[in-house]
């Protein structure tokens, strides 16, 4: 608590990555946990992530975001790319490179990247109108992967008023972008 | 437009929702701000109270129940948050309590004992609240977590030490300010300890959500407090039919006081509302004065609130005595009030008894006239005249009409005796008639009817849903008699 209250952002670079990892444990476990699914899981992937963090804590830029914000995407793809085994996963002697962890970025046709450029548009515009609440359940159900039961037990609602928001919301993003609610 | 469906949105927004400009608030994801930011703004809304528009009674309501509401997220935390959880919820018991009892005649069982175990419990929550934060904060993995809440114990206990000093000084005022600044600086310092340990304690499952039970929670207590008002303010009467009849004389001996007394003068539309019995004991009439005041001489009575007539009048008898009749009726179709009280007040000390007080009230429900004799209650006061005390005689009598009666009016009367040797003729009588209408479901607090003034002139500042309506009849005696006779 007071660490962190004396110690800002920026100069947390100074910080041996050690003290950086002990001081967001906590942040590391909460982004791991909900997408690894068990504790056994979130255990290994902590591993995981330190050890990316030990190797590229140097590249943190503090002009691009926050530390909690970079160690929170990181520790995020970090979890996906175990669970899923995507094709960033690591191979003997390959080493996993953090800005390839941050971007996620596919190897689709001109054609592809251009029609994701334009529905990321449409996305982004969609997602104005959502008010803060509505982003919060978004952000923590499709980035975040967390369960509903763990976003209506953080923000103070019940199981089926999540459900009932996140129908609306994507109802409203749907309606937004000119999409249609059936298969 | 894209064309796409459910699906298709829900994996885009998994794949990329990281490169929109959503993820600019990725920071505000906290496993315990939300449930912090109630906590918080319950705190602060428990500090003050503000003494207008019942501020003082809904702020600390809403206050409690947020402050339960955000302690219900953390109470699986540890040992400690689930301490401080039941204690939230005992004092939303508590406050809503004091509500409850606090608009029925018992609220003066609430004494500084219920104060002081408010208090109480608050400071047993901070004292849960901040070890809570300490130990969650051990989990954590941090080394000498301290215990947020003391800095707030201590600047709630100089803000309550101040604040009961109670001088109306400036420098008091200054001090509290300067200590209420502090304790929500000290307050809003604890929210970024808790969310900083927050990430490892999990999060209790709810089975209703916040906001709508908050809601229900308010709307229940308002039900509930007008249901016990109605039930603390609301005075039936024993009713009984009246032929129409007893009001324009069923007896020939009745039939003769009233043609006497409108040869004398008396109102006749005035004297079609009053029974027989109460002209009976009129006897030989000598002269009638009419100190009629439709409408005007109402004390605070003004063309919105206007809904009451009065008149009065007295009847002077052979044998020196007076008869005072004054009434009431609700104009242009207006109601009466939740409880309506009546109120004499007659200067003690002058030379005059005042006896046989009555009141009735009479009202229509399915095509019947009822009346009903007042209970009148009899009692001496004192107050401040200028300074000095004096004391004062007076008569009054609370009665509600039936809720969905109709044509609801009353009157008053009374006798006015000298005493040996003394003559009405030489006198100018000052009566103080008071109509109280409460019009509100509830008090808060309660209060009886009439209100207390501290002078016959006090209580002008009426309070928001009651009328009162005053009337100084002026009253002499003073007609031409070929002599004094002495009184007998």
């Amino acid at each position: 608590m007071a660490d962190r209250e004396k110690t800002p952002e920026t100069s947390m670079t100074r910080l041996p990555v050690a003290e950086v990892i002990r001081l967001h444990r906590g942040l590391l476990y909460y982004v791991i946990r909900p997408i690894t699914g068990n504790e056994h899981r979130a255990d290994d992937c902590f591993s995981v992530v330190c050890e990316i963090l030990l190797k590229n804590y140097d590249k943190y830029d503090p002009s691009r975001g926050t530390l909690t914000s970079w160690l929170t995407r990181l520790a995020r793809n970090a979890a996906l790319n175990f669970v899923q085994n995507r094709k960033y996963e690591m191979t003997a002697g390959e080493e996993m490179d953090a800005t390839d962890l941050e971007n996620m970025a596919d190897l689709r046709t001109p054609e592809d990247a251009l029609l994701r450029k334009e529905a990321m548009e449409e996305l982004n515009e969609a997602l104005k109108s959502l008010d803060r609440l509505e982003a919060n359940i978004l952000l923590r159900k499709y980035y975040y992967m967390q369960s509903t039961q763990q976003i209506g037990a953080e923000l103070g609602l019940s199981v089926r008023a999540v459900e009932g928001r996140l129908y609306r919301i994507k109802k409203k993003l749907m309606k937004k972008m000119g999409g249609h609610d059936h298969d | 437009m894209t064309d796409f469906n459910e699906k298709q949105l829900e994996q885009m927004l998994c794949e990329h929702l990281s490169e929109t400009t959503l993820t600019g608030a990725l920071t505000d994801i906290n496993p315990f701000r939300e449930a912090v930011s109630k906590v918080i703004a319950g705190l602060v809304l428990t500090t003050f109270t503000l003494q207008f528009l019942y501020l003082n009674y809904i702020l600390p309501t809403i206050g409690v129940m947020l402050i339960y509401l955000g302690m219900r997220t953390l109470r699986s935390g540890n040992g400690y948050f689930r301490g401080g959880w039941l204690l939230s919820l005992l004092r939303v018991i508590l406050v809503s309590f004091q509500l409850l009892v606090t608009v029925t005649p018992y609220s003066g069982i609430l004494g500084d004992w219920s104060l002081w175990l408010g208090q109480g419990i608050h400071m047993g929550f901070l004292f849960c609240l901040g070890m809570g934060i300490r130990k969650a904060g051990l989990q954590a993995g941090l080394e000498h977590p301290k215990m947020a809440t003391w800095p707030v114990m201590v600047w709630q206990v100089v803000f309550l030490g101040i604040a009961m000093v109670g001088s109306g000084s400036w420098t008091i005022l200054i001090l509290l300010v300067v200590s209420w600044i502090n304790l929500v600086r000290r307050i809003c310092r604890c929210a970024d300890d808790l969310e900083t340990v927050g990430y490892g304690m999990p999060a209790s499952p709810v089975w209703f959500s916040a906001k709508p039970m908050l809601l229900t929670y308010l709307v229940l207590l308002v039900i509930a407090m007008t249901g016990l008002s109605l039930m603390a303010n609301y005075t039936p009467v024993d009713a009984e039919t009246v032929d129409a009849s007893a009001f324009t004389g069923a007896t020939e001996s009745a039939s003769a006081v009233r043609r006497e007394l409108i040869e004398k003068g008396f109102p006749e539309e005035m004297l079609s509302q009053i029974l027989d019995e109460d002209l009976e004991d009129l006897g030989e009439v000598k002269a009638v004065i009419c100190g009629v005041q439709d409408d005007t001489g109402l004390l605070n009575a003004d063309e919105k609130k206007e809904q009451i007539r009065t008149s009065t009048v007295a009847v002077c008898t052979a044998d020196h005595r007076m008869k005072l009749f004054s009434s009431f009726t609700y104009l242009d179709g207006k109601r009466a009030g939740i409880r309506d009280c009546a109120e004499i007040i007659y200067p003690r000390g002058e030379a005059f008894n005042y006896e046989d007080i009555c009141g009735r009230i009479f009202f229509r429900e399915e095509n019947v006239i009822l009346q009903s004799r007042l209970l009148i209650q009899e009692k001496e006061e004192e107050y401040l005249w200028f300074g000095d005390i004096s004391r004062n005689e007076t008569a009054e009598t609370v009665y509600s009409f039936p809720p969905f009666s109709k044509e609801q009016r009353g009157y008053l009367c009374w006798w006015i005796v000298p005493e040996a040797g003394m003559y009405m003729e030489d006198y100018d009588f000052n009566v103080y008639i008071s109509y109280y209408l409460q019009k509100r479901f509830f008090t808060l607090p309660y209060a009886d009817l009439p209100y207390e003034n501290t002078s016959l002139f006090g209580g002008f500042g009426d309070r928001m849903g009651e009328y009162r309506y005053q009337i100084y009849p002026l009253m002499s005696a003073d007609y031409a008699e070929p002599e004094r006779e002495p009184y007998l």
